[in-house]
Parts: C-alpha cells; sequence; structure tokens
C-alpha cells in the first residue's frame, strides 16, 4: 500500500511533530505546494501541524485536486478542516488543547481518549457524516459518497490505530 | 523565526536545542526553570545549576527562574519565564524536548498559545530507542544524573550512555517497563559534550545521594575546557 503523505506545515521544524511520526518505507511525502505524487499513491493522508500555523488557510486552492480525487483520504487536524472547506463546510474558531474523551463510531471504535491540539474546527458539513465528537468539538468526519476521512485530534499520539485502520480498509 | 528552547541540561532539551538551530529558525536564548521541588511534573531538576556552564558552551544567553514547584503555581512560574524571554528576546516561538509527556506538551501549548507564540517539540513520538541511538550517533556525551525507578541502582549514577548501556536498557524495558529514554521520569541525564558544543564540561568534583532504588549524581565542581 503506498500511501502519499501531504505535509500542511509552514515550517520545517514542525514536520518532526506532524509528519515524520506517519512516515514508513512505503510512503513519500510532499508539501502541499508542490504536489507531485498523486499518481503514485494508493491512498493519501493529509498532516496537522503547529496551533499558529494558518498559512494551509490562504492557500485552500491548492487542494481543488480533492473534488476529483478518486483515492482514499484522510486528513488529519488543519488536513480534517482543508477537507471541510474544500467540499463546502465552514471552518470556525474551536480552541482545544490536551486528553478529550471521544464518542460515536470511528473504524469501530466507540469510545476513547485522544490528544486534541487545535485552534480551528470544522460546522457546516452537508456533505459529510460525523463520525464522532467530543464535549467541544466535533472530532471524525466521513464524505457521505466517497472514501474521505477528517479527524480533528492527533492520532501520532496515543491511537496510532486510526491511521493503521485507514491504511487496512 | 527567533526561539527560545526550554532547558534543562538534559538529553532531550540539548538534542531539541541543536535540531531547532536550523534553516529559517535560529535559538536565541535558553530558558531554565529552578525547581526547588525535586519531583516535580513539569522540570528536570538535578544539576540544573549546571545550565549555566552549558549555556555558555553553546554560546547561548540563559534566562532561569525559581519556582517552589507547587503543581499548578510552577506553571504561572513558566508562564512568566517564557513572557520574560519574548520580551528580552524578542522570541516568536518555544521549543521543549517533550517526547511523549502529554502532560507537560499540553501545558506548554497552553502557555505558548496564551502568549501568541509557537511552540516545537522537534522529539515528538519519537521512538525513545532510536532517540538514544541517534544522540550517540550525533557525538553527545551524556551522563545518568538521576535514578528513580527499580531495578536501576546507585551504580547507574554518573555512567556514561554507550551501546551497551542502550542494549541494557532495552533489556529493562522488556522485563520490567522501563522507559529506555526514561520517559515515565525513569531517570535523569546530563549532557557534557555535544556536536553544537564550544567546550567539554569536566566534572572535577561530584557526590552521590542514594537510597532504595532513587538517587542522584550531584556535580559539585565543573568547569569548561
Amino acid at each position: 500500500m503506498k500511501l502519499l503523505i501531504v505535509n500542511t506545515c509552514s515550517n520545517k521544524l514542525s514536520e518532526r511533530e506532524f509528519v515524520i511520526p506517519f512516515e514508513y518505507n512505503n510512503s513519500r511525502t510532499n508539501h502541499y505546494s508542490e504536489l507531485k505524487d498523486l499518481g503514485w499513491a494508493d491512498k493519501i493522508l493529509i498532516t496537522g501541524t503547529a496551533l499558529r500555523d494558518n498559512e494551509y488557510l490562504d492557500n485552500l486552492d491548492k487542494f481543488d485536486w480533492l473534488k476529483n480525487v478518486n483515492k482514499p483520504v484522510l486528513g488529519i487536524c488543519s488536513g480534517a478542516q482543508i477537507i471541510t472547506s474544500v467540499f463546502g463546510g465552514k471552518i470556525i474558531k474551536n480552541q482545544e488543547i490536551g486528553m478529550v474523551d471521544v464518542n460515536g463510531n470511528l473504524f469501530g471504535k466507540t469510545k476513547f481518549q485522544a490528544y486534541s491540539l487545535h485552534q480551528n474546527g470544522i460546522s457546516n458539513l452537508v456533505e459529510f457524516d460525523i463520525l464522532a465528537r467530543s464535549k467541544n468539538s466535533i472530532q471524525a468526519i466521513k464524505h457521505k459518497s466517497k472514501d474521505i476521512y477528517g479527524i480533528i485530534f492527533h492520532p501520532e499520539v496515543r491511537n496510532e490505530w486510526v491511521v493503521e485502520k485507514f491504511i487496512e480498509v | 523565526m527567533k526561539l527560545g528552547v526550554l532547558f534543562s541540561g538534559g538529553k532531550d532539551s540539548t538534542f531539541a536545542t541543536e535540531l531547532a538551530n536550523s534553516g529559517q529558525n535560529e535559538v536565541v536564548c535558553l530558558m531554565s526553570m529552578k525547581s526547588e521541588n525535586k519531583d516535580s511534573y513539569m522540570f528536570h531538576t538535578p544539576n540544573i545549576d549546571l545550565t549555566e556552564i552549558q549555556a555558555k558552551s553553546l554560546g547561548l544567553p540563559l534566562i532561569s527562574r525559581k519556582t517552589e514547584g507547587k503543581k499548578e503555581d510552577e506553571l504561572i512560574d513558566l508562564r512568566r519565564l517564557i513572557q520574560k524571554a519574548q520580551k528580552e528576546y524578542k522570541i516568536e516561538g518555544v521549543v521543549t524536548g517533550a517526547v511523549e509527556s502529554v502532560y507537560q506538551a499540553s501545558r506548554i501549548q497552553k502557555i505558548c498559545s496564551d502568549l501568541s507564540l509557537w511552540c516545537f517539540n522537534p522529539l515528538w513520538q519519537l521512538d525513545q530507542e532510536t532517540l538514544l541511538k541517534q544522540l550517540l550517533k550525533r557525538g553527545y556525551d551524556i551522563i545518568i544524573s538521576g535514578i528513580a525507578a527499580y531495578p536501576l541502582d546507585e551504580k547507574w549514577l554518573g555512567r556514561k550512555l554507550t551501546k551497551s548501556m542502550i542494549k541494557e536498557l532495552v533489556t529493562l524495558k522488556q522485563k520490567f517497563g522501563v522507559n529506555p529514554a526514561g520517559e515515565g521520569g525513569e531517570f535523569e541525564s546530563l549532557v557534557v559534550n555535544g556536536p553544537n558544543f564550544k567546550k567539554k564540561i569536566n566534572i572535577h568534583k561530584h557526590r552521590l545521594e542514594y537510597k532504595n532504588h532513587a538517587g542522584v549524581f550531584i556535580v559539585e565542581d565543573a568547569e569548561l575546557k
């Protein structure tokens, strides 16, 4: 399974935190500003970035490829916000830092704790089903007709199973 | 971006300093909390005074602040230390050596967010054995300066990190669940030399305090050479 990791970090130092934890021997990483391996990949993961990094919000047009992609996509934090925005949803102010209780059904898991690190959340999700929530945030969504997922929490912390399931499905 | 590093003189914050000082970023100061509570949840305590000569060797200014180390009050002290760096050195971001502790990382993220600062954790989620191997490969000289878990005993205090010690630590993980890089507070470390040190720290005199699998290697006299 060939995984393309789409890096949303504007500062290289953040990549050690938000990108490198997902890399493995059959993945390639492209920054969103210079995507070149979309054709190569079987699945695509769009990473999160630092709490104060909002550069991706000024470059949402660089993600128009999502409208026509026919491969499974998983967006994490800023990645989930990007997916939401491309399909007509809204990015809203919603800060959450630390461990939160998540309830719903994400890849078969109905209750778990997750690490949240975001200043924006998502709403107006007409084209999506909401899969899981925490007390103050929508935590996981899936596009109604495509294999496109968004999760707001950070699965690289204590919830590696999320990416493993995404790769398996 | 101008960055300040939360610096304890241990292996993780020293390595984070090296990693942060590259590309579009410049480390402009080190920040140390001197906790009077040796069981602090937030801060590394043995030999924290040595950060002064470590900073000198790294060629960086150091600002420090004392804290009694009471659980949430120490966060107020930390916030003040970071504010001081923001004012004096115009830092735009804070770097930590956090590897796995959500407790530490989320508290620092909150302080940075309140102060409109970026937060970077370049060792975050790095496999602990890989971290130790990277430190050796990059040429760091590291000694064990504190222990707080069975079966570690006084023989560990002052020992230098080597390949064979990494093997030992991995075995201890399998047998006793000790985190190989001490992430669970099992041990503390002190960096005496590294790729970004201008001079090595020579320890002339030390003493050990040890009781029942808990102890510290206290440096009493050291100089840069």
